[in-house]
């Protein structure tokens, strides 16, 4: 596998940070190589809605260290992590709004979601959200490629890794009544969306049912469950020639995932590996339970990637609008009336959104909050770091990206900030902050960068790659600054 | 029907709205793109279903949704609704009703877990299940896979796949060492993952008859399974079966027969529910918590209610009642148990047994004037100023058929200032980029000013007197103006768009395409009719005795046995 191949940009990582000299080069050779080839390398994106509050949340000034830098409010839970997360202000999701006539903004970023990983421009399909009768504002295309995750986990599965689950879609009441591209971020292919688990208990249950089985017992199942995929699979292939070609693209899918099922049989859960202790199961539904369900989702997934069940996810809070309520907080700020001027005129995430472009209290209410979706991304760093694996911690093998389907309130599809932490290990360069296009000379006015120099970066590293462009070629090559 | 860039994008830019308000009947809604399985296409494709061939559609291919899974195991096995539990949930398709999508990986996951489940709870009555268990025998395991199999994939077995199972059987018993009884639990195992089981349509010996213009007929086995799922959501019973093995539903009207005494039974109140839940995402309710300090009432209880009682009352008036679209838009009843009596300012209900209440008839009237559905569509607050916008859109979507485009990016926030929230949505109708698309919802959605974020009446917003009043705009029939939401309702129960819309809901969730032009307007009784003449399960009668219900357009590519 490609990950062991190349240690190199780790090891100039480890040393610039530890400021050891080349003396000690053997040692540290010998060490990393170990490490190396027991941990493997991990990405896991999470997606909020309802972009931020620019004023604060980003750091001011222009690129450097963020040693120096004071997190602002928004960012401040991050500041015991500094050292490893990149503040990337200044993107913009280009490949969604290539989509559209090129004089008319019609690219709501409630329905980014589909293109923010692909760095493709969308298809119209299956699974986008479209009315012919409202012409051209009514498409809401698909995404049109595999998203990040989605790409690493097959690069995974090419190198002969077995993973029960190459590729993790997890969510927290990601959901819409009837818009598919205000839910899937992950995609496996053009108009193919990766299918999202809301449930943690459930989840809970699949991952790790089998811990409990012994080896004979093991063997046993996974030749039955064989036995019967391989029935289901012949049928569904027969099944599917006698359909209409977009049928059969549906059921071919069904088969294709079949298929993969079935490789991945035989992929056992690690020894050492533990099944995270959810408690009593909540009602996935109710808006109290959100940090319930966070915690949960969080655990779960951190510990499939401990245990190397997968290595690749995603986890989406709340839909392309949500509109969470945040009385977890018991802030009766929160509660008060109608704020003035305000399009949403509620207090919970989305309608704070739409306020926060000109309201001052709406900015600081949205901060609160924006405060608290960052204690969460600390709480999710920490359980990371938690994990030991070599003279390191998991964090160090793993990318963790923090994305938002806006870039400000308003639902702009420009100035997008990203937050990256971990990936020391595999060369990533961190605590830094990294202003895009002209946004810290111009902020709000300032051109953007296509977030696909980002994506490219973070493919480059996950797998020690040289691809001059993730996504289509059109939207530009990686960023500076991000590898070694 | 091709639209061009520039075209479109010239229009849009002075007036969002102008033309995007299809008549009932065509293709819009939540999606459209023609059918649901018609061609993906790129921007501009779309139009009706079925082409030259009016009242036909192709009949896309749709999974068992999570409500007929649940029915389904319930009749196969006598499994509870738990254990359709972790089978994966539906979404609303471009058709505008639940349908099951793409099987991705962590789905077929869940179906393999689901039917892991089933199978092991088979063997808590396998005796029941497999009356000739004791002898253990070859052939006794292929009488189960014959007479399980025809319920499970809901038309007899072919000769090959009768083989298959057997095969599996022996297989596991030989290579895993597993038992009889374990044996048949792995074949019962795999029929559950079929896509035979899984997938509503019939193929096997049952051969389509199709004639050169690409239509095929339904055969008997197809005909009832069509009939069972969308009056019962579940799969046919022995008497349906017994007229689809004796070649009946073919014969003269006999599929009406069959549809009328399916009509007669629970399972039929059921799907009533479902649809009108479906119909105005009235489930939503369960999920729609309040302002706590305002409205400390709301509970889980009284959402759970208030979902009870929608369900109910549709139920009460097309089973119980005159049956009439007409009356579940207007009656003045409802019921309600002593949790929804507090919403109502009801004081004399106790316990939590729903029971029928006549309620204020200037107040009340029908199903939009029900908790469900005002809470639904309302924010968490009073004063929200999505309220109005969400309960006028449902309504333009929902029973008018119509569709207005969701809001453009950047939108500034351009609220008025004022006491209501009417006034402070007077930008909706002074600018006149927010009034072409707002002037349909709003309105609608006024009327309804008097039923605060809970549904419960009020006549002031902040102090001010509430003015409900407006008028229904883009109708060919006219332009009605009503005082109040009592009234709205009973000028929609005579609004021919609106019975038409209702007619296209139907045929939409009956046979999971969008209908064709005009197709809703030929079920009509008497030509565009009148709620009056309006009754739900006749209308659904139609539906099954219609053309479009047993014929079927031919899928490009698709291979006839």
């Amino acid at each position: 596998m490609k990950l062991l191949n190349d240690w190199s940009h780790s090891r100039r990582a480890f040393l610039k940070a530890t400021g050891l000299g080349a003396a000690m080069l053997p040692v540290l050779h010998a060490e990393r190589k170990a490490h190396a080839a027991s941990a493997p390398r991990r990405v896991l994106v999470i997606v909020s809605p309802n972009g931020w509050v620019h004023d604060t949340f980003v750091p001011t000034g222009t690129s450097g260290s963020l040693a120096s830098i004071t997190l602002p409010e928004g960012t401040s839970p991050l500041t015991p992590h500094k050292a490893d997360i990149n503040i990337i202000p200044g993107l913009e999701y280009r490949n969604f709004k290539q989509f559209y006539p090129a004089n008319i903004d019609y690219a709501d970023c409630h329905h980014s979601l589909p293109h923010i990983l692909t760095g493709r421009v969308g298809v119209m399909g299956k699974n986008s959200s479209s009315r012919p009768a409202d012409g051209a504002s009514g498409y809401r295309p698909a995404g049109g490629g595999p998203s990040l995750d989605q790409w690493y986990a097959d690069q995974q599965l090419q190198a002969g890794a077995k993973l029960a689950f190459p590729n993790l879609t997890l969510g927290i009441q990601n959901e819409s009544c009837c818009e598919p591209t205000m839910v899937q971020a992950s995609y496996r292919g053009p108009d193919d969306p990766n299918a999202v688990e809301n449930n943690p208990y459930r989840l809970n249950q699949r991952l790790f049912a089998n811990l409990s089985l012994n080896q004979t017992d093991l063997d046993k199942l996974h030749k039955e469950q064989k036995s019967i995929l391989d029935y289901v699979g012949k049928n569904i292939g027969a099944f599917a020639k006698k359909l209409g070609t977009d049928d059969r693209m549906l059921v071919e899918q069904h088969l294709e995932s079949i298929r993969r099922i079935e490789t991945n049989l035989q992929a056992g859960l690690s020894a050492g590996c533990k099944k995270p202790e959810l408690g009593a199961a909540m009602n996935v539904e109710s808006n109290a339970n959100v940090p319930a369900l966070i915690n949960a989702q969080f655990d779960n997934m951190t510990a499939a990637m401990a245990c190397d069940v997968t290595r690749a996810g995603v986890i989406s809070l709340a839909n392309g609008g949500g509109g969470w309520f945040p009385q977890w907080l018991n802030n009766p700020d929160f509660n008060g009336g109608p704020l003035a001027g305000n399009a949403g005129n509620n207090r919970n995430h989305h309608d704070l959104a739409h306020a926060s472009g000109g309201n001052a209290e709406a900015k600081r209410l949205k901060t609160i909050l924006e405060n608290w979706f960052m204690t969460q991304f600390a709480a999710l760093i920490t359980r990371f770091k938690a994990v030991k694996e070599g003279s390191g911690t998991m964090l160090d093998n793993t990318i963790l990206l923090w994305v938002n389907n806006m870039g400000t309130g308003d639902h702009s599809w420009q100035h997008n900030v990203w937050v990256t932490a971990g990936g020391k290990g595999m060369g990533l360069q961190t605590g830094q902050y990294l202003p895009q296009g002209e946004w810290a000379s111009k902020g709000l006015k300032g051109t953007c960068v296509p977030q696909n120099g980002v994506l490219t970066a973070l493919a480059n590293t996950l797998t020690n790659g040289s691809m001059t462009s993730f996504g289509d070629s059109q939207f530009g090559a990686e960023i500076k600054g991000l590898r070694a | 029907m091709k639209f061009h860039w520039s075209v479109l994008a010239a229009s849009f830019a002075t007036v969002a709205c102008t033309g995007s308000v299809p008549s009932p009947g065509n293709a819009g809604d939540d999606g459209g793109g023609g059918n649901e399985g018609g061609s993906a296409g790129e921007p501009g494709e779309g139009g009706t279903a079925g082409g030259g061939t009016p009242d036909l559609g192709e009949m896309p291919l749709r999974r068992l949704t999570k409500w007929e899974y649940e029915n389904t195991i319930k009749e196969l096995l006598g499994a509870p609704p738990s254990y359709a539990k972790a089978y994966p949930s539906d979404d609303i398709g471009k058709v505008g009703f639940a349908t099951a999508t793409n099987t991705s990986e962590l789905m077929a996951t869940a179906t393999m877990e689901s039917a892991d489940a089933l199978a092991r709870f088979a063997l808590t009555k396998f005796d029941t299940l497999v009356p000739c268990s004791a002898s253990g025998t070859d052939a006794c395991a292929k009488d189960f896979i014959a007479t399980f199999g025809q319920r499970a994939f809901r038309r007899p077995l072919t000769t090959t796949e009768r083989a298959e199972l057997f095969d599996l059987f022996n297989g596991v018993r030989t290579n895993v060492g597993l038992d009889f009884r374990n044996g048949l639990r792995v074949v019962l195992t795999a029929i559950l993952q079929a896509p035979q089981f899984l997938y509503h349509w019939q193929t096997g010996d049952e051969g389509l008859v199709s004639d050169a213009s690409g239509t095929a007929r339904l055969g008997n086995y197809q005909l009832a399974a069509r009939l069972s799922y969308f009056l019962w959501g579940s799969m046919p019973d022995p008497d349906l079966f017994a007229a689809a093995a004796g070649g009946k539903l073919t014969e003269g009207d006999e599929l009406e027969k069959q549809a009328r005494r399916l009509m007669s039974d629970t399972r039929a109140r059921a799907m009533v529910s479902d649809f009108f839940t479906q119909l105005l995402y009235l489930d939503a309710v369960t999920r729609s918590e309040k302002d706590q300090t305002a409205h400390p009432e709301w509970t889980a209880t009284v959402r759970a209610s208030a979902l009870a009682e929608s369900r109910n009352f549709v139920q009460s008036v097309v089973f119980d009642g005159d049956g009439l679209w007409r009356t579940v838009l207007t009656a003045p009843y409802s019921w309600i148990d002593e949790s929804l009596a507090k919403v109502y300012g009801l004081g004399n209900v106790r316990g939590s047994t729903l029971a029928r209440q006549d309620l204020p008839k200037a107040q009340r009237a029908g199903l939009l004037t029900q908790p469900a559905f005002l809470a639904a569509q309302s924010g968490p607050a009073d004063g929200a100023l999505v309220t109005p916008i969400h309960r006028g859109h449902l309504v333009r979507k929902r029973l008018l058929c119509q569709t207005i485009p969701p809001p453009m990016a950047n939108i500034v926030s351009r609220a008025s200032t004022g006491t209501t929230t009417r006034e402070r949505l007077k930008s909706h109708v002074s600018d006149p980029q927010c009034a072409s698309c707002h002037s349909l919802m709003d309105d609608l959605g006024f009327a309804f000013e008097n039923y605060d974020a809970t549904g419960k009446w009020r006549t002031t917003d902040n102090g001010k007197t509430i003015d409900a009043s407006g008028e229904i705009s883009a109708l060919e029939s006219g332009r009605p103006k009503f005082n109040n939401a009592v009234e709205l309702v009973n000028i929609l129960a005579e609004t021919p768009e609106a019975n038409e819309c209702m007619v296209s809901n139907l045929i939409r969730y009956g046979l999971g395409r969008l209908d064709t032009e005009g197709e809703a307007r030929k079920l009509l009784p008497n030509g565009m009719g009148t709620s009056s003449e309006l009754n739900v399960l006749e209308a659904m009668i139609k539906v099954v005795a219609s053309r479009g219900f047993s014929q079927r357009l031919l899928s490009k590519g698709e291979v006839l046995p």
